[in-house]
């Protein structure tokens, strides 16, 4: 269900063969069953991991292939592995089919709104009624996420960088990412996913998008940065 | 007013902001559920409105102070 809300497109081989190299390499590194990487259409650089006990899939954006080198893809692939060998996917697979499930109601409270005749995207009485349906609704998905999800973000960073045996390429990818997101990404992501993505793309654009900060979760990318920097990798 | 408001959008952290307007949300519902059994009963019964406004701004705040203790645990405070 959340490959259908992404809109993912499997990934043959023949087309990304480099690309399933690498997976089966790093699946080989971490002891785990290759998961099936899979594109969606998006120009911010969102990489995320999701799955059950037996099958997982690693999910990426156009946005990703296009901003990093082969070697910091490598490296933000690694993390997204040693997610999948903490064994916590399912669990957060779970909690963001929950999570933004009720998140989504607000845009389907503005789609609703949009087909009874109520004006564009733009409209501003359009934007006051999503505010209203995301007033309702973000604080249950937030309870949700927080409560349900696990949170390894830096044990993930540190256990990449450890396996790689080369932490700056993976400090340089991940703020590759965070620095695109913050200045270019102006995209609306269910805010029920947080807890996926490597990098939190769900940022504060406007005053109608101020229910989006209750999703702006520690750790702080500073946090993540210091933590990676006094790993010893060797 | 406009430099309260100016104020109010300026200073209060945007989580704190975003409670605030959820609590609105939650009021607006409140409204429409008591239009809805005043039409509903052809009749404003004093007592039934005050306990289903109890119970149900009872339980919103309730979530929403265990939501307050969360995000100040695990949100960044920018």
């Amino acid at each position: 269900m959340i490959l259908r809300w992404y809109g993912c497109e499997y990934i043959p081989r023949n087309e990304y063969a480099d690309m399933y190299l690498i997976l089966e390499k790093l699946s080989g590194l971490f002891s785990v069953r290759c998961p099936k990487p899979y594109l969606f259409d998006s120009q911010v650089p969102i990489v995320f991991t999701v799955g059950r006990k037996k099958r997982s899939e690693i999910v990426m954006s156009y946005g990703l292939l296009e901003l990093l080198p082969e070697n910091e893809l490598e490296a933000i692939f690694a993390r997204e592995i040693a997610r999948l060998s903490e064994g916590i996917v399912p669990q957060n697979t779970f909690v963001a089919l929950i999570g933004g499930l009720i998140a989504s109601f607000s845009t389907i409270f503005q789609w609703i709104f949009m087909l009874i005749g109520s004006g564009g995207k733009d409209d501003s009485a359009l934007k006051f009624i999503r505010l209203f349906a995301m007033g309702l609704v973000m604080i249950p998905a937030a309870i949700v996420v927080y409560v349900g999800s696990v949170d390894s973000t830096i044990s993930s960073d540190v256990l990449a960088a450890k396996t790689l045996r080369d932490k700056e390429i993976l400090i340089s990818a991940l703020k590759r990412i965070y620095y695109f997101i913050r200045i270019n990404s102006f995209e609306y992501f269910n805010p029920g996913h947080v807890h996926l993505f490597a990098v939190n793309p769900v940022k504060v654009n406007s005053f109608y998008d101020v229910h989006l900060s209750l999703f702006d979760m520690k750790p702080d990318f500073s946090q993540r940065l210091k933590a990676l920097e006094g790993a010893d990798v060797n | 007013m406009f430099s309260i408001i100016n104020y109010l959008l300026t200073n209060i952290k945007n989580w704190k902001q975003a409670l605030a307007l959820s609590f609105l949300s939650y009021f607006i519902v409140l409204v429409f559920i008591i239009v809805v059994i005043t039409f509903s009963l052809q009749d404003f019964r004093f007592s039934i409105i005050a306990a289903i406004s109890i119970a149900y701004m009872g339980s919103v705040i309730v979530m929403l102070l265990l939501a307050a203790i969360i995000f100040k645990k695990r949100l960044i405070e920018r």
